[in-house]
């Protein structure tokens, strides 16, 4: 059955030539087209535009909602602007920088990157939280990183989440060499979306039973720490922007960590806890944690009404002594 | 260090340029150095458990040789066998027989109170204590000549590539090609790059994705399981433990036919076999055919009639089990496969009373194979399963319940996306008869099979990395 010797004693570089020249055509037809991928995707190149746009508003007017997918669904931006119009009688621009998935590591990179360069720096950054989402510990996606929202010299700074772990530190530099690789989750649902009966739900409820398993494992095995909140915080304030800290609404509860709290104090930002409001009810979720058309409607008039008061008096608007 | 990450390329890549910069002599010293590396790095401690099996074997074996007194022999060949079970028994199954005993003394109104030790089971220690243990015996069989060199034979014991998870290599055939200089082939590398690729495949494309199902299935309790959905979890485990072990030995022949070793082929395409002696002379053979060496022809083989025979194939299963883990799950897998074996042998001596055409005839062959996986697929529930109730209820519900629902339509989807393709490939070299029948193809087969194992190693990987399955032994 096993020949014993192989025929082909030629050096493989026709194979490994064309296979690497496929590769390469791939890689670029991926990077052409990739903004088609998703509108997250859209989003993420949208970016720099998003942010640019803060430069060409009046001083003193901008907020930037900061966050992922529970934050762009909960906020509607228009709502936003209209209801501190209302209120402030003088026009507040409000944008989102929500690319979906995204935690502490990924939104200290877009700052850094995107913001720092601004000739204004926003007035206001919100920043939308749950559970331990602003720890270091919160698990990174560092080919995202290395793909989309970091440079190599975020790497230093990163290494509080991890990401100088060998393993971490080659799927950044895979992330930011090849954009099937930072893509391969998104083609990879795409393609099996397509091929496999109920992929999307079955996906969705094994991921869930893994994550809550991870979550419960390092909820017991994990001290958070803030170290990038709090660098991103100082950097913040030294070019006067103002941040506030929302701990968004899921539908199970979920604590505040301590350590956040006393760093939100000690810093002066406040935290804004909207977690159990009565204005959102359950049937305002279209699933267990982003909020539907109705949630989204209620909680931008709510969080809006509540932006307003720290406006006006930026000392005393909001109490984080609750915590 | 696991062969499906970045760390453990990079180490590699910095290894085989270190090594072709080197003698032969170097290159060997190289290689052990790298060796007790690639170990140390999962745990330093363990490395003297190597050494301490290295040390000993080196001298017994010396020992056995110089000596022409027989009883002395044994004498030198039981302090090695001990020596190496020792270890083996200790860390891998203290704690599972001393909780046994605790249960039988209490069942008999003894109640005693057994200590259990916190302890972690070395990686590969089943690997490769059965690979030095092998050199002793086949020494004092006269079926090899020991070395000399100290430092070369702790490369045999060590050599990374199979370290962890086999093939275990046999002294006679290992040792001469560490002794020997090893000539520079440019058909190694193309030898090397199949092996890799396709083991690189078998383990992230097929054994990861196939991991979540598995666990969804195991990890449920069995009465929100239906018959289809326990099912599909076996299939997916069959395809999971073959990826996952196969493909790892694949990785390790790969790697080391760069560096000029011919390792064994651990498995060759089991999953057509059509009989238990055809399945085991597919499916991890370095183990098989090690339990057939060392254990069955020792307890007699088939030299004393059929009811030893029959004995003596049931006693190598049990064993066999017991390798593969401290648990009841594994002792009965062994069992299982013991009479698989028995109930064919005594078929296969009926032959000839079986319609011919079910024997010879493709459609007979191919019935044949399917029920023979099946047959495979009981014992890797024995195998997969957390205990002997969970395997029974799983058992009871697969052959009365038979509701079909979303996550049986999704799995099965998935099994033909990731499985399909290898089933194909795998059915292609079966019938070539030529195990490297990609290499020997056209350049352009193998740049488009290279491209498809890629795309799929680049875009799918699963969500999550598992671990290979064969360290815990």
């Amino acid at each position: 059955m096993n020949s014993p010797f192989v025929k082909n004693g030629i050096f493989e570089k026709r194979v490994i030539l064309g296979l690497f020249s496929i590769l390469i055509v791939i890689e670029f037809s991926v990077r052409i087209f990739e903004d088609r991928l998703s509108g997250n995707l859209d989003h993420i190149f949208s970016i720099p535009q998003i942010v640019s746009q803060i430069d060409q508003f009046q001083k003193n007017s901008s907020i930037v909602f900061l966050g992922n997918s529970l934050t762009n669904n909960a906020i509607d931006s228009a709502i936003v602007e209209s209801t501190l119009y209302k209120n402030l009688n003088s026009p507040v621009h409000a944008l989102k920088v929500t690319p979906d998935g995204t935690a502490i590591s990924d939104w200290y990179c877009i700052y850094n990157n995107r913001f720092n360069e601004l000739k204004q720096a926003p007035t206001y950054m919100v920043i939308g939280f749950a559970w331990g989402i602003l720890s270091d510990q919160y698990p990174n996606n560092p080919s995202r990183l290395g793909g989309f929202f970091c440079d190599v010299d975020d790497i230093d700074d990163l290494s509080v989440t991890g990401l100088t772990n060998h393993q971490q530190l080659l799927r950044f530099i895979a992330g930011a060499t090849s954009h099937v690789y930072v893509n391969r989750e998104r083609i990879r649902n795409r393609i099996l979306d397509m091929l496999i009966p109920n992929y999307k739900m079955i996906t969705q409820k094994l991921n869930q039973t893994e994550e809550s398993r991870e979550n419960t494992r390092d909820a017991r095995e994990s001290k958070y720490t803030y170290l990038l909140l709090e660098r991103m915080i100082t950097s913040m304030q030294s070019k006067g922007t103002q941040l506030i800290l929302i701990a968004m609404p899921v539908i199970e509860p979920y604590e505040v960590d301590e350590v956040l709290v006393r760093l939100t104090n000690k810093m002066q930002i406040p935290i804004l806890d909207l977690r159990d409001t009565r204005y959102i009810t359950d049937d305002m979720f279209k699933d267990s944690i982003h909020l539907n058309e109705k949630g989204r409607l209620k909680f931008s008039q709510q969080m809006a009404y509540l932006i307003k008061q720290y406006f006006r008096k930026p000392s005393d608007s909001f109490n984080t002594s609750q915590y | 260090m696991l062969f499906n990450s970045f760390i453990f390329w990079l180490f590699f890549i910095v290894v085989i340029a270190l090594y072709r910069l080197l003698p032969h002599k170097g290159q060997n010293r190289l290689l052990l150095m790298a060796s007790y590396i690639f170990y140390g790095y999962w745990d330093y401690r363990y490395l003297s458990l190597i050494f301490a099996s290295t040390v000993i074997d080196y001298f017994v074996a010396t020992g056995i040789y110089q000596t022409d007194i027989q009883k002395r022999k044994k004498r030198l060949l039981m302090v090695s066998i001990c020596a190496n079970l020792g270890m083996l028994g200790f860390f891998k199954y203290y704690n599972f027989f001393s909780s046994e005993m605790a249960d039988l003394l209490l069942s008999v109104g003894m109640p005693v109170s057994m200590p259990v030790l916190n302890i972690v089971l070395p990686v590969g220690i089943s690997f490769y204590t059965f690979q030095t243990m092998s050199y002793t015996i086949d020494v004092y069989r006269g079926r090899t000549t020991p070395t000399h060199q100290f430092l070369d034979f702790a490369l045999y014991v060590s050599f990374f590539p199979q370290l962890v998870a086999g093939p275990i290599e046999r002294s006679y055939k290992l040792l001469p090609q560490i002794l020997e200089h090893r000539p520079k082939l440019k058909e190694n590398f193309v030898e090397g790059l199949y092996h890799v690729m396709i083991g690189m495949f078998k383990k992230v494309v097929i054994a990861d994705n196939m991991a979540p199902i598995v666990n969804n299935v195991f990890s449920r309790p069995v009465s929100d399981l239906t018959g289809p959905e326990i099912l599909i979890g076996i299939y997916a485990f069959a395809f999971q433990i073959y990826g996952d072990f196969s493909g790892y030995s694949s990785i390790a022949q790969g790697i080391a036919k760069w560096m000029g070793f011919n390792l064994s082929w651990n498995f060759k395409m089991p999953y057509f076999a059509v009989s238990p002696s055809d399945f085991w002379q597919r499916w991890h053979i370095s183990l098989s055919s090690w339990l057939r060496d060392y254990l069955y022809i020792t307890l007699g083989g088939n030299r004393g009639g059929n009811l030893l025979t029959l004995r003596n194939l049931m006693l190598t299963m049990l064993l066999g089990g017991l390798w593969h883990g401290a648990n009841w799950t594994f002792i009965v897998w062994g069992f299982y496969h013991g009479l698989l074996l028995i109930v064919y042998r005594v078929f296969e001596f009926k032959q000839g009373d079986l319609p011919r055409a079910l024997m010879h005839h493709r459609i007979g062959k191919v019935f044949r194979m399917i029920l023979f996986f099946h047959l495979i697929c009981i014992s890797w529930l024995l195998f997969r399963a957390d205990s002997m109730s969970q395997a029974w209820e799983m058992f009871v519900v697969v052959l009365t319940d038979y509701q079909l629902n979303e996550f049986v339509y999704y799995s099965a989807g998935m099994l033909m996306f990731f499985v399909g393709p290898l089933i194909a490939l795998e059915y292609w070299i079966e019938k070539s008869g030529d195990l490297l029948k990609i290499v020997n193809s056209h350049w352009i087969v193998r740049t488009g099979l290279y491209l498809y194992f890629a795309i799929m190693l680049w875009v799918f990987p699963p969500i999550t990395n598992q671990v290979f399955i064969y360290f815990q032994f």
